[in-house]
């Protein structure tokens, strides 16, 4: 690939969106950073639906972070939705959210999560989890094919 | 009226049940048994002074009227004495309990007994009829059933209360863990952008623009902690915990280590007495429980005074009593019961940072696993918190 991968974050809080985004930059993690802002633009960018339809400006994700609470389709849709579909089912899926509910947590790895991370309020504590997402997801992980 | 006996001869054949011979005398005095005597049509022959009282009559009144005159009237419209008499000629013997009429025309509750009667030649001669007046046993047992109903009632109604209750408990409880979740939203934002803000743009705030900002992050950091131990002390009531055998020395080891963040000072100024028996818990509880005591045992004591904390066991009964003691600040008696309660504290923020929830956790969390807790301290003289759980069984 010539661009820098791409990581696709679905996020409906601006806030938080923007907090993400600026821990990536602080942990100085190589990867663009596309957001979505409910479950079905995540549908639609996953399938390159719509808008998304040029793959040049809207690649495949070499990984998701996914929040649950979602507007018009929740995080558990979209991951259920991901696992249905032949060519992106193998895409690393990480659950962001609020809520470490265990019911919300065994849900999330029984609909097909590969991870599930908690997001912190404290903004170090934000930037350390970027940076360890960035060391185990980019750097340690074995990427699968897909398509 | 006449309660004595009417002496007349016994060739009167139709008498006032008068009689001179033992029996006779027996049958006159038994009460509360109204005897009759019946003849084969169902009049009144003869009958004892018993039931003279029961039913309100006098002799002269009585005698050679048929018995019927004892039933209801919609009772005699049916045909039920009639019928009494043939059901007792049929099978011998008719026992019935029903309502029956006075003289003045109200009613008592009566068990009657028919009992056909027969002379030498076999030779249907009348009836004896014997009859106790259960009014009173009748009302008794009504009361009773009000009564028994009343009870049935009432524990209904408890025991509607008490789900009503324990719903309205765990509908506060999932409204307080969706209120601590919904709440760090905002409080994410308020401290990122506080900090964004410092990063970015410190440079051009002079220094109370700085002091500002630093205590918007101050403040999301505190409320940060407060929502941590509210969602633990909610967890709490909410998690089924399954207890087990806990081993306490290991729990109370890695507690240790745990405060202390591995820092070998730290730990050394909390001396754990060997062998710390097993007891029965829930092992994620007991370490939160512990890591609180343990915690506050090391912040609560004063400028300039090292922590000396001591960790140590006492059996009792079936029970064991876990000591967390401390050289602390001590805590007044009028404070040590309400130090246990979520909110209460007993310090400003400074020196002594807090949520004022730890406490509430050790309990809350300690009666969970079917235990107590309790403090017993003296101002100034450091602080001795105590846990009890039930000891863990074959001699350990």
């Amino acid at each position: 690939m010539n661009t820098a991968p791409i990581i696709l974050l679905v996020e409906d809080n601006d806030g938080d969106a923007f907090l993400v985004q600026r821990a990536f930059l602080k942990a100085r993690v190589p990867h663009l950073l596309q957001v979505v802002k409910d479950g079905e633009q995540a549908v639609a960018y996953l399938s390159g639906a719509g808008p998304y339809a040029d793959r040049s400006r809207f690649p495949l994700p070499v990984f998701v972070l996914l929040d649950l609470k979602l507007p018009r389709k929740s995080g558990f849709e979209v991951l259920e939705w991901v696992r249905q579909q032949p060519a992106i089912r193998r895409v690393p899926v990480i659950v962001l959210t609020s809520s470490n509910h265990s019911e919300d947590v065994n849900r999330a790895y029984d609909s097909g999560a590969n991870s599930y991370l908690v997001k912190a309020a404290d903004p170090a504590a934000v930037v350390e989890l970027t940076r360890a997402i960035d060391q185990y997801w980019m750097n340690l992980n074995q990427q699968p094919e897909l398509g | 009226m006449s309660a004595l006996p009417d002496l007349r001869p016994p060739q009167a054949a139709r008498s006032h049940g008068a009689s001179d011979d033992p029996f006779g005398r027996v049958v006159q005095c038994v009460s509360p048994y109204a005897i009759y005597l019946l003849d084969a049509g169902g009049c009144v022959i003869s009958w004892n002074s018993c039931a003279e009282r029961m039913e309100g009559y006098q002799a002269n009144e009585i005698l050679d009227r048929h018995f019927s005159v004892f039933y209801p009237p919609e009772e005699v419209e049916q045909g039920v004495p009639v019928a009494n008499l043939e059901a007792a000629l049929v099978a011998g013997h008719y026992e019935d309990e029903s309502w029956r009429l006075r003289k003045d025309g109200s009613r008592f509750w009566a068990s009657v007994a028919i009992t056909p009667l027969y002379d030498r030649q076999g030779k249907h001669t009348g009836f004896s009829k014997v009859t106790r007046d259960l009014t009173e046993c009748r009302k008794r047992l009504e009361r009773m059933q009000v009564h028994t109903i009343q009870v049935e009632t009432r524990s209904a109604e408890l025991e509607r209360l008490t789900s009503a209750l324990q719903e309205a408990n765990s509908a506060m409880e999932s409204f307080a863990y969706s209120v601590s979740h919904d709440l760090r939203a905002p409080l994410r934002a308020m401290w990122g952008f506080a900090e964004a803000l410092q990063e970015d743009y410190g440079e051009k705030l002079d220094e109370p623009g700085r002091r500002y900002t630093r205590s918007v992050m101050d403040a999301a950091r505190r409320m940060d902690e407060l929502i941590e131990d509210l969602l633990a002390y909610s967890r709490l009531s909410r998690v089924e915990m399954e207890l087990a055998p806990v081993d306490l020395e290991a729990t109370v080891r890695e507690v240790v280590h745990e405060v202390c963040t591995g820092d070998r000072r730290c730990m050394k100024s909390i001396t754990v007495t060997p062998q710390l028996p097993h007891v029965v818990g829930h092992r994620a509880t007991l370490m939160q429980v512990l890591t609180n005591l343990l915690s506050n045992a090391l912040k609560f004591v004063a400028p300039g005074t090292r922590p000396q904390v001591r960790v140590f066991a006492e059996g009792r009964d079936r029970s064991i009593r876990l000591w967390v003691e401390d050289n602390g600040l001590g805590i007044a008696p009028e404070h040590q019961t309400r130090i246990f309660l979520p909110f209460e504290r007993l310090h400003g923020p400074e020196p002594y940072p807090g949520t004022g929830i730890g406490l509430a956790i050790v309990r809350k969390g300690v009666e969970r696993m079917g235990g107590t807790a309790g403090v017993d301290s003296e101002p100034g003289r450091g602080s001795r918190f105590w846990i009890e759980l039930p000891a863990a069984g074959e001699g350990k």
